[in-house]
């Protein structure tokens, strides 16, 4: 069992204007936009059976607000709730209510409270007539059975409470008022009606909190809205048309039954009915004109009337005000930029102003070109603004871009609605003179000196040409600089700072090395070349004790960088091979670097001598090039320290030079105590042949050349292939894709054993990632 | 007998049953959609079989209890087998985001190689690391190549292999003509790999070519340049035991 406690008054409301609450009219209509309120003088009254309760409201008036509870607590020996069908009776005093049959639309919005048994998620709830007998503002248990037609069905919520619904009883009331009753009742009924899930439809309104019933009245009239433009203007002489709109904003169809002026002491102004709809639906909207023609200056009124079937705004007058001022001229001025020494072969925009100095609008209606025999003239309109008010201005553009030097002109026609100037031509003049650019060339811009010896002065000369073929196109050198290492210096003794077209002047280079090194500068050419305005040339030296020379190999108490390179390889590849050398004793050493070409018997091979003090770094870049002056070439380089127990680190880098950057693969100098003899095995670790990667196999021998077995194994040790090989002296010898040159498919984890049958032998693995061309060093163990 | 008492070749020499190290390792995405990860290829050259184990060092100053405590993992490898174990240590130690070092310990005679590589979609570059015997670390040791320059950077990695001994070291940066132009204090706790990236940045030495370095430990260490193509990103590894 549950106690319901229910709150109820009753509100007869209708829209709101301003938030004030007014009388109805006295013929009895709902004026647009006003409030009823509506309540009641003895609203506690509950009556109780046995199985069916039910609450009503009478003796309601005009007045302020109230409220009553139906009390259906069982403990209070008032009411007995037996969990049956429940119906909510509700009975208005309409006697104060003054309302025009057929003119409204009324809507009874009650609102669930909580009280509810938990039931089926939703539930029917019907509104009905009350019977007129029953209409009569006492409510006894006969109200029970009172309902009679149907009004409205809704599904409610029966499980979340506090909402609204609003049932349609315009029929019901509208009979009610049509029969002059005092009294306009609803019966509530929820469906299914027997069972064990009671519910009931209490009420709520926001005001103060408490639960109302209410019924919302809304007008079915119409509703005129005129919108009228706030200001107008134009020149005397001229009509200004204005644009009247008339909008239904009200619920019934608004009649337009006449516009018409009714005040226009200048008779300036007339009406264009043109196009208006004189019957509008709720929300429609229609327009019209009214036309305004001065003949003298001044600001003037006019008033018009509208007559419709607007209940409470019928007629509807209206004012337009509009100011008159005096006729005003357009005055077109144009004005040009200056147009002097423009180089041939360019492109020079002239700026043109077009000004109205008049005091009416200057409308621009065209530019043309009149005359360009040169054919140099463009016009170019970007960003034009073609009407233009007094004192306003706009810019555009001429192109001229002359070919020749020479002096132009152009004829031009600004077309407008100036009076005195409707066709404004104007002339420009233009002048061109030839292109002063210059063109410098230099020659070379990369200097390298690979037999330069100490105390040996070496000279490069650079020569420095203006192609320009312009005759004004005249070069001038503003400065040329030397920076980098101090073994350098310049001769510009001969130098000339400004050259013609076509002429050429040299400086010199001099290298003069008090030791052995590599030696790096840049000089720096700048000059009015405004395509190139430096120019730079890179210098590069490799200063030996006597130069290159042809000298025996003796590799006894070397360093073997197995590798080396200045080669265009596999896939588009570009090897460079740069060696870096360290003296970590703490005295000078005295070295000398061969370079054992590939595939040769080297016996005796070329080699520079440098000297390199303690902790000193000799670092040679592009070696092969640089030290050697190949300009292509393959093989191992053997360091030789000249004095017992030197200490040398020595490392390189081989590399493949892309535009990307280089990639590389470091490969330090190997001891000759590295290689292994006669009857010895070294291992060559993590070869690869697949989609990835590929492998070649390297090896070195010493003085007394070698030979070798090489066999190449799959990771789980099964003998894949072998052979043997002899090399030469002091030779290097590469196979490419060890697994093709053994005849074997690719294999993704193999290695290899190398065996010495006789001399010594040092071998390596590259392990090249197919894609970047990426190679990593992998030296035997 | 010789295979059986020394092996003692240069860069990869071990003594038979001596720690191996791999100086860098790793399974990381860097700056730039950078890839590493490193594959090892361990080649069992003896006539049985034989059991690893792998230890993982991760890089950073403050992980040597870290690497002191973590289990290694276990291989067994017969005679004469080469495995190749690509993205070690993803596949191995399950890192997502690291490097470090490696360390491999058996009775048996190993042979150890790595590759360390930047995978991209369309190709891949990197360096060798060569695995080099506990014999090889040294309290002196010497770096050559070091330049900082528009083309390349150069990062510098030391480890110290005590599991118990703090490695205190010394730094010393000469240029090109030998003259010093650094000197640098660094304290590894045991059992931790350090790497500084573009350590001309790091130390503060003006950017240059052919900068040498000396280290000075209190106990042997291991140290190594990773030299990197500003251009390509490409690197090459110089181990420091020239």
């Amino acid at each position: 069992m549950k106690n319901i406690i229910i709150f109820i008054s009753i509100l007869l409301l209708s829209l709101v204007l301003n938030a004030q609450v007014l009388a109805p009219a006295a013929d009895g209509h709902i004026l647009r936009n006003q409030t009823y309120v509506f309540d009641q003088s003895n609203p506690n009254q509950t009556y109780g059976g046995n199985t069916t309760y039910f609450v009503y409201f009478q003796d309601l008036y005009v007045g302020g607000e109230d409220t009553f509870t139906a009390d259906f607590d069982p403990n209070d020996g008032k009411a007995t709730h037996y969990n049956r069908e429940l119906r909510t009776i509700l009975e208005f005093d309409i006697s104060s209510l003054n309302l025009t049959p057929n003119t409204f639309s009324a809507f009874l919005k009650v609102t669930t409270d909580g009280n509810f048994y938990p039931t089926d998620p939703t539930l029917t709830v019907e509104v009905y007539d009350q019977a007129e007998a029953e209409e009569n503002g006492a409510i006894t248990k006969n109200d029970y059975s009172s309902a009679t037609q149907l009004q409205e069905s809704q599904s409610i919520d029966a499980q979340n409470f506090d909402k609204t619904y609003s049932f349609n009883v315009t029929n019901a009331l509208n009979s009610d008022i049509t029969n002059s009753r005092d009294y306009s009742g609803f019966v509530l009924i929820p469906n299914p009606r027997n069972g064990n899930e009671v519910s009931f439809v209490s009420t709520y309104e926001d005001q103060s909190g408490l639960k109302i019933p209410k019924i919302e009245i809304s007008s079915l009239q119409p509703d005129i809205n005129v919108t009228v433009p706030s200001s107008c203007s134009t020149i005397v002489g001229t009509q200004s048309i204005s644009t009247i709109t008339i909008r239904n904003t009200g619920q019934g169809i608004l009649n337009i039954d006449s516009i018409t002026e009714i005040s226009d002491p200048q008779n300036f102004y007339t009406l264009d009915l043109t196009g208006l709809d004189n019957s509008l639906d709720p929300q429609e909207s229609t327009n019209f004109n009214i036309i305004f023609l001065p003949q003298t200056t001044g600001n003037f009124s006019a008033t018009f009337r509208i007559s419709s079937n607007d209940l409470d705004e019928n007629p509807y007058d209206f004012t337009l005000n509009c100011e008159a001022t005096s006729a005003g001229v357009p005055s077109i001025v144009v004005e040009t930029s200056i147009c002097e020494n423009v180089p041939t072969y360019t492109s020079y925009a002239v700026l043109i102003t077009i000004r109205n100095v008049g005091t009416a609008t200057l409308i621009i209606s065209s530019i043309d070109e009149i005359s360009d025999t040169s054919n140099v003239f463009e016009i170019d309109l970007t960003g034009i603004n073609y009407n233009l008010p007094p004192s306003g201005y706009t810019i555009f553009s001429i192109i001229f871009s002359p070919d020749l030097s020479g002096n132009y002109s152009g004829t031009f026609r600004v077309s407008s609605n100036d009076p005195q100037k409707p066709n404004y031509d104007f002339n420009l003049n233009c002048t061109s003179i030839s292109s002063t650019e210059p063109d410098i060339e230099v020659n070379p811009t990369e200097i390298f000196w690979n037999n330069a010896r100490p105390s040996i002065t070496s000279t490069q000369i650079v020569t420095i040409r203006n192609k320009s073929t312009n005759p004004t196109g005249i070069l001038r050198i503003s400065s040329v600089t030397l920076s980098g290492d101090s073994v350098y210096s310049l001769d510009t003794s001969e130098l000339k700072l400004t050259l013609n077209p076509g002429e050429q002047t040299t400086f010199k280079i001099n290298l003069l090395a008090n030791a052995t090194n590599i030696f790096k500068a840049t000089v720096s050419i700048n000059s009015n070349d405004t395509d190139t305005p430096t120019v730079l040339v890179n210098i590069i030296s490799a200063v030996t004790l006597y130069g290159i020379q042809q000298n025996n190999v003796s590799s006894n108490n070397g360093f073997i960088i197995p590798a080396s390179a200045l080669a265009s390889g596999a896939y588009g590849s570009n090897w460079v091979t740069d060696v870096k050398i360290y003296n970590s004793s703490n005295s000078n050493i005295t070295l000398r670097i061969y370079f054992l070409p590939t595939q040769s018997n080297n016996i005796s091979a070329a080699s520079g001598d440098f000297i390199l003090e303690s902790s000193q770094t000799l670092s040679i870049p592009n070696i092969l090039k640089i030290l050697f002056g190949l300009t292509e070439g393959v093989g191992a380089i053997l360091i030789t320290p000249q004095q017992a127990n030197s200490n040398l680190l020595t490392t390189s880098r081989t590399y493949n030079l892309t535009e990307e950057g280089t990639y590389g693969q470091f490969i330090k100098g190997y001891s000759v105590n590295d290689f292994i003899t006669s009857g010895e095995k070294g291992y060559l670790l993590g070869l690869q042949k697949d989609s990835r990667m590929r492998t070649n196999v390297g090896f070195n021998s010493l003085s007394e050349g070698a030979n070798l077995k090489i066999s190449l194994y799959k990771g789980d040790g099964t003998l894949l292939a072998s052979k043997e090989k002899a090399l030469q002296a002091n030779s290097h010898y590469q196979i490419n894709d060890i697994f093709a040159d053994l005849n074997v498919s690719g294999n993704s984890n193999s290695y290899a054993i190398v065996e010495v049958l006789s001399g010594s032998v040092f071998s390596y693995a590259s392990v090249v990632n197919n894609q970047s061309n990426d190679p990593v060093f992998v030296p035997m163990y | 007998m010789r295979i059986f008492l020394l092996f003692y070749l240069s860069i990869g020499s071990y003594l038979i049953g001596e720690e191996i190290w791999l100086f860098a390792s790793a399974h990381s995405t860097g700056a730039y959609g950078t890839n590493w990860r490193t594959d090892v290829s361990i080649l069992n050259n003896s006539l049985e079989e034989a059991a690893v184990n792998v230890y993982f060092l991760q890089s950073g100053i403050d992980k040597s209890e870290e690497n002191i405590s973590r289990n290694p993992v276990s291989l067994n490898l017969s005679s004469k087998n080469q495995i190749k174990i690509d993205d070690i240590l993803k596949e191995k130690f399950s890192v997502e985001q690291g490097s470090g070092a490696l360390m491999f310990s058996s009775d048996k005679e190993l042979l150890i190689v790595s590759r360390t590589y930047n995978q991209l979609p369309d190709k891949e570059y990197g360096q060798f690391i060569p695995g080099i015997g506990i014999s090889k670390a040294k309290k002196e040791q010497k770096l050559i190549g070091a330049v900082s320059s528009q083309s390349f950077r150069t990062n510098i990695g030391i480890i110290n292999p005590s599991k118990t001994e703090k490695a205190q070291i010394s730094i010393k940066f000469s240029n090109k003509k030998g003259s010093l132009i650094k000197e640098a204090n660094v304290e590894l706790d045991p059992w931790v790999h350090i790497q500084y990236n573009d350590l001309f940045s790091y130390f503060g030495i003006t950017p240059q070519e052919d900068v040498s370095i000396i280290l000075n430990s209190s106990v042997p260490i291991f140290c190594y340049l990773s030299v990197v193509d500003n251009l390509s990103s490409d690197p090459i590894f110089i181990p420091g035991l020239l």
